[in-house]
């Protein structure tokens, strides 16, 4: 087995460990409310702004994933392109996930990041696609784990709202 | 028309759902894959619309082309349809919608919640939404082809 499909092998195996069981760093980070990297400890010593920022970076990844498959699929763009799209829309926000506690995510993009440069463009799209479908697990119990319901604490407001205040202070 | 069932063991909730007119080519590979497990939760801006953020397909990958699939707005979807966000590699996205919404983005309608069925859907939306928003209970929902 050559050493892309060896490492796709691995987040395909991961992929079926999370599928219905959480993912320990997604347990750590937004079920028990660990700062494992240290992130939001010199900030109030909260973990909120850990999961608003990192949850959400590490959703997108998959959604970059998917559009690199979709360019690969194209035929319009070189491999060398397509790892620097990779370097651009993925490298960055997987290190962010590493700092906010999602460490395996961040092992998987290093080790593609790491080979793509020897692979063909549709062996780094199936890899892609492994990695892509471990982050949309990772996504669906980050969702599963934030307390929604602190949002009847932080109500919408309207134009309506607005204009009921106005005429409370008209009175004052 | 292929038919499937959806059934949440853990809120003693099932229902039927039968194929539409359109995009029975994407249903196909689907229901190749069947039977699929999938962690279920609900939508928290879009309205009141269930959904799997993670479909594993692990035996047949998608893979469509986006012009060669009819797109559909949930906001003008009716009350039980069935939609799929992602129509390429090996993991998609399976949303519900069991009432009002507005989220006017497109997605890919596949399948329609039987009218009769349609109370069923929202009992387990009501404790779906319960669970998202107070006890996040972990649950799993279930989808097998019907014969």
């Amino acid at each position: 087995m050559k050493p892309w499909q060896e490492l796709k092998k691995k987040i395909d195996f991961e992929i079926e460990l999370t599928t219905l069981v959480p993912p320990q760093d997604v347990l750590d980070v937004f079920r028990y409310s660990i700062s494992k990297g240290g992130a939001g400890v010199a900030n109030g010593g909260q973990i909120f702004t850990t999961w608003f920022f990192g949850g959400a970076d590490v959703s997108y990844i998959a959604d970059w994933c998917l559009f690199i498959m979709r360019l690969e699929k194209s035929g319009n763009f070189t491999r060398e392109q397509l790892c620097q799209m990779v370097r651009f829309w993925i490298q960055q926000p997987s290190e962010f996930g590493h700092f906010c506690g999602l460490y395996k995510q961040y092992e998987f993009s290093q080790e593609i990041i790491g080979m793509m440069d020897s692979l063909e463009a549709k062996e780094l799209a199936a890899l892609l696609d492994s990695y892509r479908g471990y982050l949309m697990n990772i996504n669906a119990w980050i969702y599963q784990y934030m307390p929604w319901g602190v949002g009847r604490a932080i109500h919408r407001k309207d134009k309506a709202y607005f204009q009921a205040g106005l005429e409370l202070a008209r009175k004052l | 028309m292929k038919s499937l069932k959806m059934r949440w063991p853990g809120l003693n909730c099932e229902v039927l759902c039968d194929g539409i007119a359109e995009n029975q080519a994407i249903l196909d590979v689907l229901m190749e894959n069947l039977p699929v497990k999938a962690l279920q939760g609900h939508e928290m801006i879009g309205g009141r619309i269930l959904r799997c953020r993670a479909v594993q397909l692990k035996k047949v990958p998608f893979d469509f082309e986006e012009g060669e699939l009819k797109m559909e707005s949930l906001q003008q979807a009716p009350v039980g349809r069935i939609s799929l966000l992602g129509s390429l590699g090996s993991t998609t996205e399976l949303l519900v919608k069991y009432d009002d919404c507005v989220d006017d983005r497109d997605y890919i309608p596949i399948a329609q919640v039987r009218a009769e069925c349609i109370p069923q859907l929202r009992k387990a939306a009501k404790l779906q939404w319960q669970s998202a928003t107070r006890e996040q209970k972990t649950i799993v929902t279930e989808l097998t082809e019907v014969e």
